[in-house]
């Protein structure tokens, strides 16, 4: 009897099995038969930016029923060590925005996939994209990413500043002398209120922030074969003792962290067009925004930061997921959309005389300044070298912002420096 | 049955025995190699330069400073830490009791996010509109511009590492001193032996085997210390808190110098293991 009860239990339990497993077999045939390719989105599209993104993402996978893309979004500190682990893993998302400034080593990586093939040609991928963007996606003749965004420095200014200075805060400063004099006119005004906010901590952000006084003056960074310097020139040394003098001869200015223009402890402040919408919304003052000054017989300059979107090699399925989002990405009509999102700055003439985006300016006059001045943005050099060259030009200024090193031993510390970092990187 | 106990024994160790060898043995063998190049991160060829990162490491004046910056914020954080949380633990002890509610208090920045600690220390040291310079001024001193200041940046950091740590040394001490023999100090109050005399010569050595824990898990803390100090100065201003964990980050995520960025990691490595191993030998001679 027993025997018996085993045997049924043993027929039943072979019997549901064998259902659950043909069931659970054709479930997955049939479900091979429509499963969409999902693909990571790396980025560091965070708060504004990244909600714009996700909206983008979700109408492209609506409209794309065999793609799923998931946007995961990194601190933009954090990004850069994801991406070397998931190089040197082999395990790499389908898709990545990056900094501008990192492309020259990420184009070495030998993972980016060829999108002037996958695309049909160079010409036809980047249709009227600016030049100037597109130098950070050629390598050795192939394109290897497309801008996804771009945007440039130009003058922010606390309007409640300049009225409590005497000034007027509808005529924000035009020229090296007239930011200066508008800078002390705040700093008078005590309290630690510093006139103009000078970036001084090495890295980056002090090259990136400084370039722009360099190329206004007439000097220039690196060679047109970025081989050498030549920031330690006459023009040069005008730039760097512009601002030295602003903290230490005048007191306009302090060499310390960033971050008082956006507790209304500073007038102004140079700083790039995405802050335009969290001003708007946070800051705890009216402000303004105006090209950058220029000085006595200077040149309208400023320095062009973005990102550039790449795919990865993997499957056939996934490079071709990744690259129909990159098309579509790059299309006018959405650039347009992340544009006016995002306060980003147009990557094409298309994008630029869209009706969309020339609505959104109309409607966001603090933008106006950096549309004007998009036209005299400066590429930082696109090389391997770059991050080292930055970071070593940067360190050697420092201290004559502290008041330690004159004006002409920094730029020549700098020029040494630099050129060691060239050739051994 | 020994076989079987032992075969048991393996399998329970294996899964914490393969995470380690996945995510700390792996790692750590692989950046050995790696500091034996010239890797951007990226680039698909890891070109091999034998041990010229670390050669070069000892003609970098930024990786002596940043040497000579992590000695100073280390040794400041770990004896004050383990100095303070000595004497507040012997206060704490008399406190019976009601010593639960200090020691809660002083364990509590332990237990917080450092990096969330860290924004709070910001605003703290703010030169117009921080608490401590406005007290500072209250009293008619000076408040200095505490993270801006090339003098006063790494004092700013190593309180907030006090701050940190201190909390740890007090609960170890707090333990330590809980588990002494209450019969010797019953026979030294019969031999009326004074107060401070207790601590200097019974307290201070039978807590011996404590603070060498406390002061070899500081120090190996304080050696690697990066989040705090990244977020308050980022190494700033002019490197004087540029500590060597720091460094390492911006050679290998900044600058695209892993090989350079490893071969630091591994030099903190030694370090870190030989005063481990000497403060070992000292607590070996005095036992």
């Amino acid at each position: 009897m027993k025997l018996t009860h085993r045997r049924l239990a043993s027929i039943l339990s072979l019997a549901v099995f064998a259902t659950v497993s043909l069931g659970t077999g054709s479930a997955i045939a049939a479900s091979k038969a429509v499963k969409p390719v999902t693909i990571q989105f790396w980025n560091y599209w965070d708060g504004g930016n990244g909600q714009a993104l996700s909206k983008l993402v979700t109408e492209f996978n609506k409209k794309n029923p065999g793609i799923i893309v998931k946007p995961v979004t990194f601190p933009w500190g954090d990004l850069l060590p994801k991406l070397q682990s998931a190089i040197a893993s082999g395990s790499t998302p389908a898709l990545a925005a990056t900094d501008i400034a990192w492309m020259a080593n990420m184009n070495q990586s030998g993972k980016l996939v060829d999108l002037g093939a996958a695309l049909g040609g160079i010409k036809k991928a980047t249709g009227d994209i600016y030049p100037s963007l597109l130098t950070y996606g050629l390598y050795k003749g192939k394109l290897q990413s497309l801008p996804a965004s771009t945007n440039n420095l130009s003058l922010f200014y606390n309007k409640d500043l300049f009225r409590k200075a005497g000034l007027n805060p509808n005529k924000p400063p035009k020229t090296w002398a007239e930011m200066r004099a508008d800078a002390m006119a705040i700093s008078k005004l005590g309290n630690g209120t510093q006139g103009m906010e000078i970036y001084v901590q090495p890295g980056e952000g002090l090259t990136w922030q400084f370039q722009p006084y360099l190329w206004q003056s007439g000097a220039g960074f690196l060679n047109k074969t970025n081989t050498a310097p030549t920031f330690n020139s006459a023009a040069g040394k005008t730039a760097l003792q512009f601002l030295v003098d602003l903290i230490n001869v005048d007191h306009a200015a302090t060499a310390g962290q960033w971050g008082a223009f956006d507790k209304g402890q500073a007038g102004m402040r140079i700083d790039g067009s995405w802050m335009v919408g969290g001003y708007r919304d946070n800051a705890p003052f009216e402000f303004g925004t105006a090209m950058l000054p220029i000085p006595d017989g200077g040149v309208h300059a400023t320095n062009m930061g973005g990102e550039q979107i790449m795919a990865f090699k993997g499957t056939t399925a996934t490079q071709a997921a990744a690259v129909t989002f990159i098309q579509w990405f790059t299309s006018a009509p959405i650039q347009a959309r992340w544009d006016v999102a995002t306060n980003f700055m147009p990557i094409s003439d298309s994008v630029a005389n869209s009706n969309v985006l020339l609505k959104h300016i109309a409607e966001e006059p603090a933008l106006k300044a950096f549309i004007d001045q998009q036209k005299y943005a400066y590429a930082r050099p696109a090389i391997a070298a770059y991050p080292a060259v930055s970071d070593a030009f940067s360190k050697a200024l420092e201290p004559a912002f502290y008041g330690t090193v004159s004006v002409s031993d920094a730029l020549a510390n700098a020029d040494a420096a630099v050129r060691k970092a060239l050739s051994t990187n | 049955m020994r076989n079987r106990q032992a075969r048991t024994a393996y399998l329970l160790i294996a899964p914490a025995l393969l995470l380690f060898i996945g995510f700390t043995a792996y790692p750590f063998i692989w950046s050995a190699q790696i500091s034996l190049t010239s890797w951007d991160g990226l680039n698909a060829v890891k070109k091999f330069v034998g041990f010229q990162n670390y050669i070069n490491l000892f003609g970098d004046a930024e990786f002596r400073k940043s040497l000579s910056v992590t000695t100073i914020y280390t040794v400041s954080v770990t004896l004050i830490s383990t100095i303070l949380g000595f004497l507040i633990a012997l206060m704490l002890q008399r406190r019976g009791k009601s010593s639960v509610i200090y020691r809660t208090i002083f364990f509590s920045p332990v237990v917080t996010a450092t990096v969330a600690a860290a924004v709070v220390w910001q605003l703290l040291f703010d030169p117009y509109v921080g608490v401590i310079d406005l007290g500072l001024k209250a009293l008619h001193l000076p408040g200095p511009n505490w993270l801006s200041d090339t003098h006063w940046a790494l004092p700013a950091v190593i309180i907030v590492g006090i701050w940190k740590r201190l909390g740890f040394a007090v609960i170890v001490y707090a333990a330590g001193l809980s588990s002494l023999p209450t019969s010797c100090y019953e026979a030294a109050d019969l031999d009326g032996v004074s107060g401070w005399q207790k601590v200097r010569y019974m307290t201070i050595p039978l807590m011996r085997p404590v603070t060498t824990l406390v002061l070899i898990t500081g120090f190996i803390d304080a050696i690697q210390v990066f989040d705090h100090i990244f977020i308050l100065t980022s190494g700033g201003p002019m490197g004087s808190t540029n500590v060597m964990s720091l460094l390492l980050f911006n050679q290998g995520f900044k600058l695209f110098r892993l090989g350079y960025a490893s071969a630091i990691g591994w030099t903190l490595f030694m370090i870190i293991l030989a005063l481990t191993m000497l403060q070992w030998q000292i607590r070996r001679r005095h036992e």
